[in-house]
């Protein structure tokens, strides 16, 4: 399974390429939206405004050292052609013994064409544009050596404005293409974890065991590139883990994680940007689960808190589990004293370096409605497991079950409207509950799932 | 246009009575006609007539205040289509029914006009069809009561049994209403 750390920011920044002002008919309209926003568009834009500046420069020169550069090409082409004749003159030594070499004459300037000038100035922008500067030709006089003083110096700035521009724009395009292979649609029935602190890596240990191993997402303002972050999203190879960076309390970040597709959430204490020091806000807390039970009516919340008088308000918020802090050590404290032993049973049982485990099985099919010492002994033959208990799986209370018995149609079916125009399921959330060590005798059906220490 | 007593035994309020005493009824009921889309009884007003549909279909209905997209509005919302079957109605209801249909030979409504002058009507009634319908007043029933008290007790008999299942109804839609209302109030 690929493992992606693909941080994402929930700041929207305005792109600096914001609509174009002018008009779309004048020529500078045109041109601004030429402009655009495509990358393509960007480049295109950088490399005529670079061919109208070497342009702008060749022909002001061309105009101000127009004699200068006339020679010089003249100059150049005698030269080229005495070579030519020097060179064909030698081969036809070996056929002669007669040695007659024949000087070319110089070719004059009043022969040398406007366009040939023109190229040669054009290559002079070039050369200096690129900061090449070959020197084969410069100006001479003091006007044209003025012009070359304004030209040398904006090119310098426009070559540094356009190497950042192209730079950017193929920073862009890489960024572009990382994100159009990042493949959201992995994360369906994922769990989201809102908040960081030194547990997540814990949990997401004892979540990277399960076999099913869905994707993760970590929701929290610490950033991508904090050791923590980059620990945690890179330590399990069979995980599929993103990182949001934002609030878990916003629905922007929220929906950044994929919350309406997602099927569990964990909220712990955040400890992101604090000191030592500082605790964390537990009404945050709250708020992420108000605010995620607003998005997603399916999602199941967790919530770890380290105040119990936080319970009532994740109660209020219909938060699905509860996991307070230090709730069990008063007991396991005193039972240290009264039932030494059974603390360390939980101690054993809890740690992360235990063999055993406390698992959660399916009833084979053939055992749904048999015993619960029938089904016991099925657990200690097939995986040498104690079973202690079941969780039992109770659906919500059903409205439209309630209503359906009594009233006018009519009032049953506008009842039932109402309340699904408002986005208001007429089931009440499904509920856990647990039998702890049950009588011989008990008798499970297809509600039920093994509780088995194994 | 008049109607035939055998029509009136059709009305499940004259169900008991016999064709002669029918007969009488018949003899205080005026006929009439509509077209569709033509309201016969209207929520709130007060009402002193019986109307007997003998052939169409009428939609009952009831001004609600209910939530829309655009915020809240009153709005009609229709409880139950009533359709004759003996006759059926000459043509198509003008749209297709949003509620369930009840069928009946013949059928009374504003059945509470019979027991009181003012009587303040519950509902809407609108033609869904051409509708060939009775009006029979409080005061002609009154004359007919007067002159055969035996029509009475059948009648009232059956005026009585139709209030009992309609308050039993809103008793259930009460406790329905409440428990939605909770259960809302527990979801938001």
């Amino acid at each position: 399974m690929n493992q992606s750390a693909v941080s994402t920011s929930t700041h929207l920044s305005k792109s600096k390429w914001a609509e174009p002002k002018a008009s779309k008919s004048s020529f500078w309209g045109r041109l601004a939206i030429f402009q655009g926003n495509s990358q393509l568009s960007r480049l295109i834009f950088w490399i005529f405004w670079t061919c109208v500046f070497i342009w702008v420069s060749a022909t002001g020169l061309f105009f101000l050292e127009y004699p200068t550069f006339k020679t010089k090409v003249a100059e150049h082409l005698s030269s080229l052609k005495k070579a030519e004749q020097f060179v064909n003159q030698n081969a036809s030594l070996t056929e002669s013994k007669e040695l007659s070499v024949k000087i070319a004459d110089d070719i004059k300037t009043e022969d040398i064409d406007i366009l040939s000038t023109y190229f040669y100035t054009i290559w002079w922008s070039v050369t200096t544009f690129t900061t090449v500067g070959y020197g084969d030709i410069s100006p001479q006089s003091i006007y044209g050596k003025a012009f070359v003083i304004l030209v040398m110096m904006a090119g310098f700035a426009w070559t540094i404005i356009l190497s950042g521009s192209v730079a950017s724009i193929l920073v862009a395009q890489r960024l572009k293409e990382d994100q159009d292979s990042f493949d959201d649609t992995i994360f369906t029935d994922h769990t989201i974890i809102s908040g960081w602190n030194s547990m997540v890596s814990q949990i997401l240990s004892v979540l990277a065991q399960d076999q099913e191993n869905k994707p993760i997402v970590l929701v929290n303002e610490t950033s991508s590139d904090d050791a923590g972050i980059q620990s945690a999203v890179s330590a399990f190879d069979n995980l599929d883990i993103l990182h949001v960076f934002g609030n878990y309390t916003h629905e922007s970040a929220l929906s950044n994680a994929f919350i309406q597709r997602a099927k569990d959430m964990i909220v712990v204490p955040d400890y992101s940007n604090l000191s030592q020091l500082e605790t964390p806000d537990e009404q945050t807390t709250v708020l992420a689960v108000y605010t995620a039970k607003s998005m997603s009516e399916n999602i199941r919340v967790i919530a770890h808190i380290t105040d119990p008088e936080m319970a009532n308000h994740l109660q209020r918020a219909n938060c699905d589990e509860i996991v307070i802090s230090d709730a069990f050590t008063p007991k396991l404290l005193a039972y240290h004293v009264t039932h030494p032993g059974s603390p360390q049973l939980v101690d054993t049982i809890f740690s992360p370096e235990s063999q055993s485990d406390l698992q959660v099985h399916d009833i084979p099919v053939d055992l749904v409605g048999e015993t619960h010492e029938r089904i016991s002994r099925h657990f200690k033959f097939r995986m040498s497991g104690l079973l202690i208990g079941y969780a039992i799986v109770r659906p919500g209370a059903s409205l439209e079950e309630q209503m359906k018995s009594a009233g006018s149609g009519f009032m049953v079916e506008m009842i039932k409207e109402q309340l699904e125009r408002e986005g208001i399921e007429l089931t009440s959330d499904e509920k856990v509950f647990i039998e702890v060590n049950p009588k011989d005798d008990y008798v499970t059906n297809d509600k039920h799932r093994a509780i088995v220490l194994i | 246009m008049s109607v035939q007593p055998t029509q009136v035994q059709r009305i499940n309020l004259f169900r008991d009575l016999s064709l002669e005493q029918c007969q009488h009824i018949s003899n205080k009921v005026e006929m009439k006609s509509c077209d569709p889309q033509v309201d016969l009884l209207t929520e709130g007003e007060l009402g002193d007539t019986l109307l007997l549909i003998f052939q169409g279909e009428v939609e009952v209905s009831q001004e609600i205040m209910v939530k829309t997209k655009s915020g809240f509005s009153q709005s009609r919302k229709a409880i139950v289509r009533l359709k004759t079957t003996d006759p059926t109605p000459t043509a198509d209801p003008i749209y297709e029914p949003t509620t369930f249909v009840l069928e009946e030979p013949a059928f009374a409504m504003g059945e509470y006009a019979l027991v009181s002058e003012e009587a303040i009507r519950t509902a809407n009634v609108t033609a869904m069809t051409p509708t060939n319908y009775g009006v029979l007043s409080f005061r002609d029933f009154s004359g007919i009561v007067d002159a055969d008290p035996l029509i009475a007790g059948p009648v009232f008999k059956r005026v009585a049994q139709n209030a009992v299942d309609k308050v039993k109804t809103g008793n259930a839609d009460i406790a329905n209403l409440t428990q939605a209302f909770f259960f809302a109030l527990s979801r938001s």
